[in-house]
Parts: structure tokens; C-alpha cells; sequence
């Protein structure tokens, strides 16, 4: 059940993130979207990462990527890749390349994503030529066509020709989906991939990444903001609101039962044949700012969580939550991945 | 700069001109010739000199914004109202809008400038066909730019919303239309007040409209250009730059407002 | 009498000169205080039956009877004043309120509009109806933009009943908000029905909250209805394989349940305007299917679209 942190290679993990902080500034204002996050990712599994809007779940994949730009910033001790790229301090031109060859990126828009005018096959062979991978569109062709049959779209050369105004969604997010998995990225980012399509078709969209991700492999990072995904999709999960992560832990413990009162409530409001959706109520509770900022809406808050924020810490092993109220320690606190537990599932 | 800057530097500078025009107290006469000063330099007596008929200068600058300001002013109000209604009318998606718009396409392409000079002049002169010619010159414009946001506002869901309300068609467009046109409607009119201003001297710089001896911006640049090559550059300079000082005005005041509504649009978007 | 009736309703738009058939031959009812789903995905024509009761559109043949009049017939100044009975969620919450107005002002227009009240009615009404949304008359001085994304639906909400409809149009309420705000707002529609008795006519492509919220359930697809029954047993066991291929579609929050493997469609057949719509992504097809199935009763109360409904045929 537990893991042995300490006896864990450092390229075990795809991704480790300490002290991650992403300041947004505008009109002469400054505003933390994600503040303070940490957690590591460990190669082979897949993480769903969910939150509300607002959540910062978003700018967290921003600052993952590379793409906060001046004048937000991002400030961290640690966002290493692969145990050896400081995303960091990588400069943009190396991060375009790792970009696509090293991580992978689907966002929620398929059709923002691709170029209206230029041909599918000419935007694959561009990208094959700026990652060096191709010169001769001929071969690119070939390549992108191979790969498009692989994730089931009828008629690749067909596609490629064509541009992506010809395409229904499910369709389009497919010829994304391509492009991050031409190139065997260990890692793939994948933001809110399926909210804009319908569920059949999402279904189709799901699977196919679940299949590109399965084998122990490759990493994956959801985002999404539906805890069904999550649940049938994911090995781990990480809860987050209001630009800190609340929760860590194995899909089917956290979901079985979540230790943060935040987690909770989202399961709650997951309308379920024959369960009403419990919303979530206003205590009344003030708090300061150095206080829970769940406190507000949580049931089990007490005094102290009105001065005193709670640290994400170790619940039990392999889990982490930012909860005075958290289970009864099984064993003395230490900080614990994200990652933990057996039990993948494909 | 700031919107509430440009917006405030623009109305002060425009009030001023305006209500100097109407209410400054002159010691000579715009129109009072005196055949013992003609074409004096600018001196403590009179600050803009005088011109080849040994008129003061100053006062023909400062009066003339009583014919030209009311003049830009009324056919931009003319030209609001045209474009206002004109626009809300167009902006529905019925087949026969769609005709009007290749009217104005057409209408448009004409030399419009040339068809307002033959309008003044058949009309004998007629100060107020001038308010007219700015109409016809700035109506399209404003037509097309009050459509291009009408047709954006007509589509919104809490247009829909006012519909199964039971809001009537007036009632839409008074109450849900117009005032989410206002910014527009407000910056627009500011800018059609620089090109109102435009005409109104350009007819009178070719001899049309307001004619001497009623000053006018135009007919004093145009009297004062011919005086540049013998070296009397302040005849055309005074009011090239009173003319240039209000168009600025009212291109800041068109900015200001633009900017603020902007602004207030984005605030809404979150 | 039923509260709605829309019987063979067709409503097709031109896209670049192309006819769209958005809605090809619907017909639904809706029972005084029955909450009755309108389920599809996007293209299915659901959204544009719901403004087609709603009299936004037009359509192109078919008879809208609201409580037992003919809307099509009424002339406009009498079925703005019928509007007081018939009102309108939509989806999005801040662009469905008028910016430039206060939360106020936009409760109070479909009173203004309906009835003749004095200011002191129409301010208690308003106020009332506040409350009931649970967003409290303070509130009312606000502007949509000073409003979080539940609070703005709850105004809408607030604007629907004011009236005291008959019935009210529910385009995917809930679908553009937060997972727990989204609670607050079905338990709140909930609520009110209890309260005020009304009719639901409840858009949506969210199974699990349909399955919650609905008596009554019509699937559609390609703009006809191809299943309608009691919500329970539409959504439990499916007839069509299209409602089917919903259900199997769907993802369980428990990580437990297993994922339904999606079916293999039995491709090779395409649809065309006398055929099933459904031909070419279905399963089961023949060379029957080429031919329409009607909307036929299976059990009481129960009608599917399909020559080899799933439950009744192997």
C-alpha cells in the first residue's frame, strides 16, 4: 500500500514542483493565481488535476508550460522535468522545443489550436520541421497519416489535405491529439481536453488519450473540472481551490473518503441517479487572512481554523491534505508525494 | 493618456473656444474695416494683426466660432440622429437592410464633398443646407458604425431575455438597445464633431456656405493663404490653428469616451 | 388541458444556402406542474425547440397550443402579455442580463411589461422573488458585473418566476457554472416547483441531473424525437440505441463502476432524409433502417423511433 519515498530514483519522476507561486499583475495590481504549490508526478500514472473556476488550475499548467509572460511571473525553489530540465530557468527557445517533443499539450479548443488556413498536413509537416524531425513533406505526410490512423479518424490522407474548418470537433481534438503524441512526449498536459465536445464524443477522446498513456510510460496531467473524468480516467488526483492545492492522493481513496471537507463537497454536488446533489452552505464563519479560506463553507471548521491556515501535509501514506481536521495520523507527519499506491488502472 | 484626461483636456479646450465665441467682450469689430491698419503684424493692439482690409484679426478668429461651432454642431446632431436611427434600423436581419446597406455602399462611392458644394450653391447659399451637406457627408459613416454594434447587442441573450419578458419592440430598443449603444453613440458623435467642423470650413475655404464678411475658419485660411508668400504669415496662421484646436478637442473627447467604454466592458466580461 | 403542446413542429435554417433541417417533425407535451426533458447533443435540435416554444423563432409548419392557445395566431400585442406566463433560464447566466441595468430592474421587467402595477406592488413583488432565489433584496442594487457567476443565474431565475409562470424554459441552466454552485442551483429549481407549481421544460445534455430533475423525457436526435417515456425508465433501459449509446457514454463519479465499452457502430450505411437518422452510427441497423421508423408505442406511455427497439427485440 505505502511507498518508500526514500528509496524512489529521482527518474522516477516526470515532474517535481516546490514552492510554485504564479503572480498575475495588472493595472498596478498584483494577484496570486496559484500560491505555493508543491507536488511531484511520478512517470507512468496519470493525475487529475480538478478545481472550480478560479481554482488556478489553469495558470498552473501556464507556468508548467512555460507560457506566463512578462510582466506575470512565476517564482518556485524546484519545477524540474524529467529529473534534469529546470523548466524554470530553460530558455523560450529550448522550452519550444521541449514543447511538443518532450511534453505534450492538448488544450479545450481544438480549432484555437490549429491553423485555419494552412492544410492539417502542412501544420504537421511544420512541426515535424521546427522539432528537426522531418524536411521532406513527403515523409512528414506519411508520419502524420500513420499516426492519425492510429487514433481511429477515418481517412488520414483525407484529413490531411483538408483544413481544419472541415472538421467536427471530436475530429479536430483528435488531429491535436496527434500532434502530442507524434513525437512520444513522456508527459502530456491536457486542459479540460474534452469540455467543448459532446459525451459521446468525449468518450472517444478520453480513450484514446487513456490509451496513449497506458503501459507505465507516459505521464499524464488532466485538467478538468469533472470528477467523472477523474474518476474513470485517473490514477491519482489533486484537488485545487483558490490557488492551493487542498488534496492529493490515490483516485479510489480520495474518492472513497476525501479528507479535505472541499473534496467533499465537490463529490456531493455530483448529481447521481437517485442521491440529490448536496450544495454547499455559507457557515457564516469570518475569517482572517491568515486563516483557511475554505472556512466560510466548511462544516467542520473551528476557531483555529480562523487565524491558523493548515499546511498540506501528510494524512496517511500516500495521501496529503490541507485540513486541521484531517483523519487521525497513522503515523507521525512528513511531507509525501502526490503519487502513491499501487493499483493503476487502464 | 488617461481616458478622464483626454476627455477633460478636450471638453475644456472646446468650452473655451465656444464660449469666447459667443461672450468675450472684443475692443474691434470682426467686421469693422480700417483702411489706416491693413495688414499690421501681431502687436499689443491687435494680437493677431490685422488682414489686407484692416480687420482685427483676433476678434475675426474669436467670433468665427459663432458660425462655425453651431454650424459643426447642429449638422452633427443632424447626422446623430441619422445615423442613430438609421443604424438601429438597418442593424434588424431583414432582407431589405441588406439592400439599404448596398445603398449607402453606393451612395458612399460618390465625390460626396462635391455633391454638398452643388447642394449649398442651388440652394442659394442657405447656412443651414450647410448642416445638411455634414449630414450627408457623416450620416454613412455613423449608419455603419452604430449597425456594426447594434447587430452584436440585437444578438445578445438579454435581448432575448427582455423578449419573453414581453418587451415590446420600442421598448427594446429604448431601454436595452440604446443605452448599451451609448458608448458608441457618445464617440462617434465626437468624432463626426471634428469632420462636421472639416466640411463646414472646407466649404468655406472654396467660397461656400459662410462668406465674408461673416468670419469663418475656412474663408480666413483661404483669404490669409494667398498673404503667405508676401510674408503676412498670421492671417492664415490664427485660425488654422483655432480650426486645428477644435478638431483636436473633439477627436480627445472621442477618445476618452471610447476608452471608458472599453474599460467598462472588460469589467463586465469577468 | 396540457400546459404546452408543440405538435409536428419543423423549423429548418439555410447555411451558406444549405438547408439545416434543426427541427424535422417534433412533437411534445407538457403536463401543469410536470418537469419534462429535452435531451440531445449539440446539433440535435433540442435548444432550437426551446426557443421555438418560446416563440423566438418561428416555425416553419406545426401548432404551438400554451394552455390550449394557439400562440402562432395570437396577435403580438396579446402574446406579449401571455409572456407573463411563460418565461425563459438561459444558459449563460451574465449575458442573459442586461449590463447596464440594476439586478432590480431586470426582476422587474416582465411585470412592467405584463402587468399594470403601482411602484410599491411592483417593489414588494420584485423583492419577494429576491428572496425566494435566496439572493436577498439587498442584492437588487447591484449590477450583473458585481455579481459571481450563481448569484447572476439566480437573478435570472428570479426574473422567470416573478410572474408566477405557468411554465418555464430551463436552457441548460447549469451547464456553464461551477460543479457546487450547480447544486445550489438544481436544488433550487427544485424548491421553487414545489413551491410555485410550475412546469419545467428542461434542456440539457447532463444525464445524471435530467435523471434527477425529470418526469419525462424526450431523447432527439438530428431534430426528431426518437425516444420519450417516464425519465426513470428511458434513462435505466434505454429503447433506442441512441439513448443507449448516451447512457453508455456517460462517466460514474464512483471510480469503482467500470466504464461502459462504448458500442461499434455498423457503419457502411449513411443517413439520408427518409432513412433513420440514426443510420451509420448504430449498431444494430439493417437494411430495414433505410427506411424511417415511426414513433411508435412500445408500452404505455412509452414510444421509441427504431425498428429494433433494445429492450423489446434481441
Amino acid at each position: 500500500m505505502s511507498i518508500d519515498l526514500g528509496a524512489e530514483r529521482r527518474s522516477d519522476l516526470v515532474l517535481e514542483v516546490e514552492d510554485l507561486t504564479t503572480t498575475y499583475h495588472s493595472h498596478g495590481n498584483a494577484f496570486e493565481a496559484v500560491r505555493q504549490v508543491s507536488f511531484d508526478l511520478v512517470r507512468g500514472r496519470r493525475y487529475g488535476l480538478v478545481g472550480e473556476s478560479g481554482s488556478g488550475k489553469s495558470s498552473l499548467i501556464r507556468a508548467l508550460l512555460g507560457l506566463v509572460r512578462i510582466p506575470n511571473q512565476v517564482t518556485a525553489t524546484t519545477l524540474r522535468f524529467d529529473g534534469r530540465i529546470d523548466l524554470l530557468t530553460t530558455p523560450a527557445k529550448q522550452m519550444r522545443q521541449i514543447r511538443g517533443a518532450e511534453i505534450g499539450y492538448v488544450g479545450q479548443n481544438p480549432f484555437g489550436a490549429l491553423h485555419p488556413v494552412l492544410s492539417v498536413g502542412e501544420q504537421y509537416h511544420q512541426f515535424l520541421k521546427a522539432h528537426g524531425q522531418s524536411r521532406r513533406r513527403r515523409d512528414s505526410l506519411a508520419r502524420a497519416a500513420e499516426v492519425l490512423a492510429g487514433l481511429g479518424l477515418p481517412d488520414p490522407p483525407a484529413v490531411l489535405k483538408g483544413h481544419a474548418g472541415q472538421l467536427s470537433g471530436g475530429m479536430a481534438q483528435r488531429v491535436v491529439l496527434g500532434f502530442s503524441t507524434l513525437l512520444q512526449p513522456q508527459f502530456i498536459i491536457a486542459d479540460e481536453p474534452t469540455t467543448a465536445l459532446d459525451v459521446t464524443v468525449q468518450r472517444q477522446v478520453l480513450d484514446l488519450l487513456a490509451e496513449e498513456t497506458s503501459g507505465g510510460k507516459r505521464s499524464l496531467l488532466l485538467v478538468t473540472h469533472d470528477l467523472s473524468v477523474v474518476a474513470q480516467y485517473c490514477d491519482d488526483v489533486l484537488v485545487m481551490r483558490k490557488g492551493r492545492i487542498v488534496e492529493t492522493g490515490p483516485v479510489r481513496q480520495v474518492f472513497a473518503a476525501p479528507h479535505h471537507p472541499y473534496t467533499a463537497a465537490l463529490l456531493a454536488s455530483v448529481p447521481r441517479p437517485g442521491t440529490p446533489p448536496r450544495p454547499m452552505t455559507r457557515t457564516g464563519a469570518a475569517t482572517t487572512g491568515t486563516g483557511c479560506e475554505f472556512a466560510p463553507l466548511c462544516p467542520l471548521a473551528q476557531e483555529n481554523c480562523l487565524v491558523d491556515r493548515p499546511l498540506l501535509l501528510s494524512s496517511t501514506p500516500g495521501r496529503r491534505a490541507a485540513c486541521h481536521h484531517m483523519p487521525p495520523q497513522r503515523e507521525a507527519p512528513r511531507p509525501v508525494s502526490a503519487a502513491a499506491g499501487p493499483g493503476r488502472r487502464d | 493618456m488617461p481616458a478622464s484626461l483626454s476627455l477633460y483636456v478636450g471638453s475644456t479646450l472646446l468650452a473655451v473656444i465656444l464660449l469666447a465665441g459667443l461672450f468675450l467682450p472684443l475692443r474691434y469689430g470682426a467686421t469693422t474695416l480700417d483702411t489706416n491698419a491693413v495688414s499690421l503684424p501681431p502687436s499689443a493692439d491687435h494680437w493677431f494683426g490685422t488682414d489686407e482690409v484692416g480687420q482685427d484679426m483676433f476678434a475675426r478668429t474669436v467670433r468665427a466660432a459663432r458660425t462655425d461651432l453651431p454650424l459643426a454642431i447642429g449638422g452633427t446632431a443632424l447626422a446623430t440622429v441619422l445615423g442613430v436611427a438609421g443604424g438601429l434600423a438597418v442593424s434588424s436581419k431583414r432582407r431589405w437592410s441588406e439592400w439599404i446597406m448596398r445603398g449607402l455602399d453606393a451612395f458612399q462611392s460618390l465625390p460626396l464633398l462635391i455633391l454638398t458644394i452643388a447642394l449649398v450653391v442651388i440652394s442659394n447659399n442657405n447656412i443651414v443646407m450647410v448642416a445638411v451637406a455634414v449630414a450627408l457627408v457623416s450620416g454613412p459613416f455613423y449608419i455603419r458604425i452604430v449597425r456594426s454594434q447594434a447587430v452584436v447587442v440585437r444578438e445578445s441573450r438579454f435581448i432575448e431575455a427582455a423578449i419573453t419578458s414581453g418587451a415590446s419592440t420600442t421598448r427594446v430598443m429604448w431601454k436595452h438597445m440604446l443605452p448599451n449603444l451609448r458608448a458608441v453613440i457618445l464617440a462617434q458623435t465626437a468624432l463626426t464633431g471634428a469632420v462636421a467642423l472639416l466640411v463646414v470650413a472646407s466649404l468655406s475655404f472654396i467660397g461656400v456656405g459662410v462668406v465674408p464678411p461673416t468670419p469663418s475658419w475656412g474663408a480666413m485660411i483661404r483669404g490669409g493663404a494667398g498673404q503667405l508668400v508676401t510674408g503676412q504669415w498670421w492671417a492664415a496662421l490664427f485660425p488654422g490653428l483655432a480650426l486645428f484646436s477644435c478638431i483636436i478637442s473633439f477627436n480627445l473627447i472621442a477618445d476618452g469616451l471610447r476608452d471608458r467604454a472599453g474599460r467598462r466592458r472588460s469589467a463586465g466580461s469577468t | 388541458m396540457p400546459t404546452l403542446e408543440m405538435s409536428d413542429i419543423t423549423k429548418t435554417f439555410y447555411r451558406r444556402g444549405q438547408p439545416v433541417h434543426a427541427v424535422a417533425g417534433a412533437t411534445i407535451t407538457v403536463q401543469p406542474r410536470e418537469t419534462v426533458a429535452l435531451v440531445g447533443e449539440s446539433g440535435s435540435g433540442k435548444s432550437t425547440l426551446g426557443r421555438l416554444a418560446l416563440m423566438l423563432l418561428r416555425p416553419d409548419s406545426g401548432q404551438v397550443l400554451f394552455e390550449g392557445e394557439d400562440l402562432l395566431r395570437m396577435p403580438p400585442r396579446e402574446l406579449r402579455a401571455r409572456r407573463a406566463r411563460l418565461q425563459v433560464v438561459f444558459q449563460e447566466p451574465f449575458q442573459s442580463l442586461d449590463p447596464q441595468h440594476e439586478v432590480r430592474d431586470t426582476v422587474a421587467e416582465p411585470l412592467v411589461c405584463t402587468q399594470r402595477l403601482d411602484k410599491g406592488a411592483l417593489q414588494s413583488q420584485v423583492d419577494e422573488a429576491l428572496e425566494m432565489v435566496g439572493l436577498g433584496a439587498a442584492k437588487g442594487s447591484r449590477y450583473p458585473s458585481q455579481l459571481s457567476g450563481g448569484e447572476q443565474q439566480r437573478v435570472g431565475i428570479a426574473r422567470a418566476i416573478v410572474t408566477r409562470p405557468a411554465l418555464i424554459v430551463l436552457d441548460e441552466p447549469t451547464s456553464s457554472l461551477d460543479l457546487t454552485v450547480r447544486a445550489g442551483i438544481v436544488s433550487l429549481l427544485q424548491k421553487l416547483q414545489a413551491e410555485l407549481g410550475m412546469s419545467y421544460l428542461f434542456i440539457s445534455h447532463d444525464l445524471d441531473t435530467v435523471h434527477f430533475l425529470a418526469d419525462r423525457v424526450y431523447v432527439m436526435y438530428r431534430g426528431q424525437i426518437v425516444e420519450t417515456g417516464a425519465a426513470a425508465d428511458v434513462l435505466t433501459s434505454p429503447e433506442h440505441p441512441y439513448t443507449a449509446l448516451l447512457g453508455a457514454a456517460r462517466l460514474d463519479v464512483d471510480p469503482e463502476v467500470p466504464r461502459t465499452p462504448l458500442p461499434k457502430p455498423h457503419t457502411g450505411l449513411s443517413p439520408a432524409a427518409h432513412s433513420c437518422p440514426f443510420l451509420g452510427r448504430c449498431e444494430r441497423s439493417t437494411d430495414k433502417c433505410i427506411s424511417k421508423p415511426p414513433l411508435a408505442e412500445v408500452s404505455p406511455g412509452r414510444s421509441v423511433a427504431c425498428w429494433y427497439p433494445v429492450q423489446s427485440s434481441p
